[in-house]
């Protein structure tokens, strides 16, 4: 027969799971109905690697987006996403989107809707920008995009590449004129350094999510120039491009999540040597 | 012969291909670039179909539940949500010539209202399993785990803007521990992956391999 | 009231992440449907999109200019429908062989380099380099003995017994240490993704509506439970 639990740490140790699960819900509930502004502090040497890198290039570079966002990655990478498509745009520079699975692909519309306004119809679309729509075969298909940039023939909307002044006065047609290409998603960035890199010396930047920024270490500095890791890097990257979105918004709530699971798996801890101390 | 047709044309074909392929990212030349161009072009179109199994095999498992069990609701749902849509955009594209992108009712309801929110949630539930989790079971039980926790719990204060301001100290030792540690096992990881994915394919040209042929015969 | 396609989306939406995240209440029908929706759903936007980009991008436009054997993936890759038969089984490993030969044979040469020779080379070169907390060359030899130990580690073919022992140990700690870092980096991770949820939630019309509603159902879903725990104490 189990004994009932005796002091208040082992009552704690057997708490409802739920009691948690609401304690988190209410911690990260709360800074979003009623922000505290907690100052976003210092930039990541990662983040700005990949600000600087993008501020220094010259106008009419051409910066490849590689779409990689599922749902769950959009809430991380859209916000960076949205705010260097506009640092791209006031930079004068030509943005490449190539989406690389199916449910990227509403994310670079609404990329393309929140900073210009439109898509295939502003006066810049062919000339400055590109959509070029889903690009299956993962790997396969961005080596073969890379090989050849009028690989997929037609863009998102069915127009032309070949028609397009946006590709006439790249020299060689191949990943050799792209200045940096940038990966954004959460799955992996080996198959793009792996085909962009190592073969045509393209620099490879991300807007990656959380998840994914510890695979991205090993190739840094050498082949990826920075990157924005998560919302904080979402965060910094909208506050060095002096427009504040998403990422900004969500940092309270996610300084004080962050709080509340530390001082949890410190409780957890005090009570577990405090009760092996005591002798069960 | 049936075993030839069954598994070794099969087993050239990957031979062959990977040969070419490998050929065709190493050297530069004209026929053989083209020809690599069109077979990965081919590569694509018929990787495309791979999707289908995943359409028969979900109708197949769910329409057997509903025949056995017609109450059993979200095998209906499942069903209902996969071919309404599937045909509304066929008839759509088939007959009027609007691609599934630009599809208001297929983007609005079936991504906006269905697909994005289902993927989100679910791993955003994972937080409040990891909140849980850190609380009942992260124990520093050996030095091992007292060092991931001590390395986690810098990280994570290091990671918010919460933590700078508690201590400032977090966010350089939260960029040491990545920019060193996190490295470190993260390129072993790389490394490791590169030797077994190697190792892997070495067996499946070599024939060791099979399990990409499916069922055995 | 009249509901415009984009605010059913909004409800549906909010209703599938209300119903997903019921589950940390208790596992329950409305989670199960939810999740089948998702399921059905995300598997029928992903085949339209998959065959729309296929068409549009890579076949219509070979075809159309004359290379008629593209025509021939087609029946190829309906091989793949012959994964549901028993006598035919082996036809579906013709399509199966083209994906994987042509996907080993792109990434196989450039694996070697990218992701072997380079990481060697960058952790000797980084390893007089690397300056982050520490005075140089500190960090870089930390980074080059934790990569050589860890690797050490995973040798499994012999016994590791004196110092063969305390260089894998070394080699445990250096794996620690970076999953305690990759922990924190999926805390974020999760955490953000929740936020996002939870703003859709509170501030996208007419999500709250939902979200009161769902909060009456959570009541009152309780209440059933509690009066059943009682009836059966």
């Amino acid at each position: 027969m189990q004994t009932k639990p005796g002091t208040i740490w082992e009552k704690l140790e057997n708490i409802d799971v739920r009691w948690i699960y609401l304690v988190v819900w209410v911690v990260i509930s709360l800074p979003l109905l009623k922000p505290i502004g907690i100052p976003l502090g210092s930039y990541s040497a990662e983040t700005l690697g990949l600000y600087n890198y993008i501020d220094k290039l010259p106008p009419g570079s051409v910066v490849v987006i590689i779409n990689d966002q599922s749902p769950a990655a959009a809430a991380e990478c859209q916000p960076t996403l949205l705010a260097l498509f506009y640092h791209c745009v006031s930079k004068g520079l030509k943005v490449l989107f190539v989406d690389v699975r199916t449910e990227a692909v509403p994310y670079t519309e609404a990329a393309f809707q929140t900073i210009l306004g439109a898509s295939k119809d502003h006066p810049d679309y062919g000339k400055k920008y590109v959509n070029l729509g889903y690009l299956p075969g993962y790997e396969v298909g961005l080596a073969a995009l890379a090989a050849n940039v009028f690989y997929p023939e037609k863009d998102a909307y069915g127009n032309k590449l070949k028609d397009m002044p946006f590709f006439q006065d790249l020299p060689t047609k191949t990943a050799k004129d792209w200045a940096i290409a940038i990966y954004f998603g959460n799955s992996s960035v080996d198959w793009v350094v792996r085909q962009l890199t190592d073969v045509y010396g393209t620099k490879v930047g991300g807007g990656v999510g959380a998840v994914l920024a510890s695979r991205m270490y090993p190739y840094w500095p050498a082949k990826i120039v920075g990157w924005a890791t998560g919302a904080k890097g979402a965060a910094e990257y909208e506050i060095l491009v002096k427009r504040p979105g998403e990422g900004a918004a969500a940092m309270d709530a996610q300084s004080l999540a962050h709080l509340a699971i530390v001082i949890f798996v410190v409780l957890g801890n005090l009570g577990y040597f405090l009760s092996k101390r005591r002798g069960r | 012969m049936s075993v030839v047709i069954r598994r070794y044309i099969p087993w050239l074909l990957v031979i062959v291909l990977t040969f070419f392929m490998a050929v065709d990212t190493l050297v530069l030349e004209k026929t053989i670039n083209a020809y690599a161009e069109a077979i990965r072009a081919a590569q694509v179109i018929i990787g495309t179909f791979a999707v289908l199994i995943s359409v028969v095999l979900f109708t197949r498992i769910h329409g057997r539940r509903v025949i056995r069990d017609p109450k059993r609701i979200e095998s209906w749902v499942l069903l209902i949500c996969l071919w309404v849509p599937l045909i509304w955009g066929l008839v759509m594209y088939a007959f009027y010539g609007k691609r599934p992108t630009v599809e208001y009712a297929l983007q609005n309801i079936v991504f906006n209202g269905i697909v994005s929110p289902g993927d989100s949630t679910i791993y955003a539930i994972l937080a409040f399993f990891i909140a849980s989790a850190a609380y009942r079971a992260f124990r520093a039980r050996s030095l091992e785990a007292a060092i991931l926790l001590i390395a986690g719990m810098i990280c994570m204060l290091g990671n918010a803007p919460i933590g700078e301001l508690i201590w400032p100290g977090f966010v350089p030792l939260k960029d040491w521990i990545n920019q060193v540690w996190v490295k470190a096992e993260s390129r072993v990881i790389i490394i490791s992956g590169l030797l077994a994915t190697l190792a892997l394919y070495v067996r499946i040209l070599l024939g060791y391999e099979r399990g990409w042929m499916g069922r055995a015969d | 009231m009249s509901v415009d396609i984009p605010t059913l989306a909004t409800i549906m939406a909010a209703g599938i992440t209300l119903m997903l995240l019921s589950y940390l209440y208790r596992e329950n029908i409305f989670f199960r449907i939810a999740e089948h929706a998702y399921i059905g759903a995300a598997a029928a936007y992903t085949t339209l999109l998959s065959i729309d980009s296929m068409w549009i991008n890579y076949l219509y436009p070979r075809v159309a200019r004359g290379e008629w054997w593209f025509w021939l993936t087609v029946p190829i890759g309906l091989l793949y429908l012959f994964f549901f038969t028993r006598k035919y089984f082996y036809l579906y490993r013709y399509p199966t062989a083209i994906v994987l030969g042509v996907g080993i044979g792109t990434i196989v040469a450039r694996f070697i380099k990218t992701q072997f020779l380079e990481q060697i080379r960058y952790t000797i070169s980084e390893s007089t380099t690397t300056i982050v907390l520490l005075p140089k060359p500190i960090d870089g030899i930390l980074l080059a003995i934790g990569v050589l130990t860890a690797l050490f580690y995973f040798y499994f073919t012999i016994e590791f017994k004196g110092p063969l022992n305390t260089i894998a140990r070394i080699g445990r700690y250096t794996l620690v240490a970076g999953f305690g870092g990759s922990f924190a980096l999926t805390i974020m991770s999760r955490v953000t993704l929740f936020i996002g949820r939870l703003r859709f939630l509170y501030f996208t019309y007419p999500a709250p509506y939902v979200c009161v509603l769902a909060g009456i159902v959570l009541i009152i879903g309780i209440a059933m439970d509690y009066m059943k725990k009682g009836k059966t104490a």
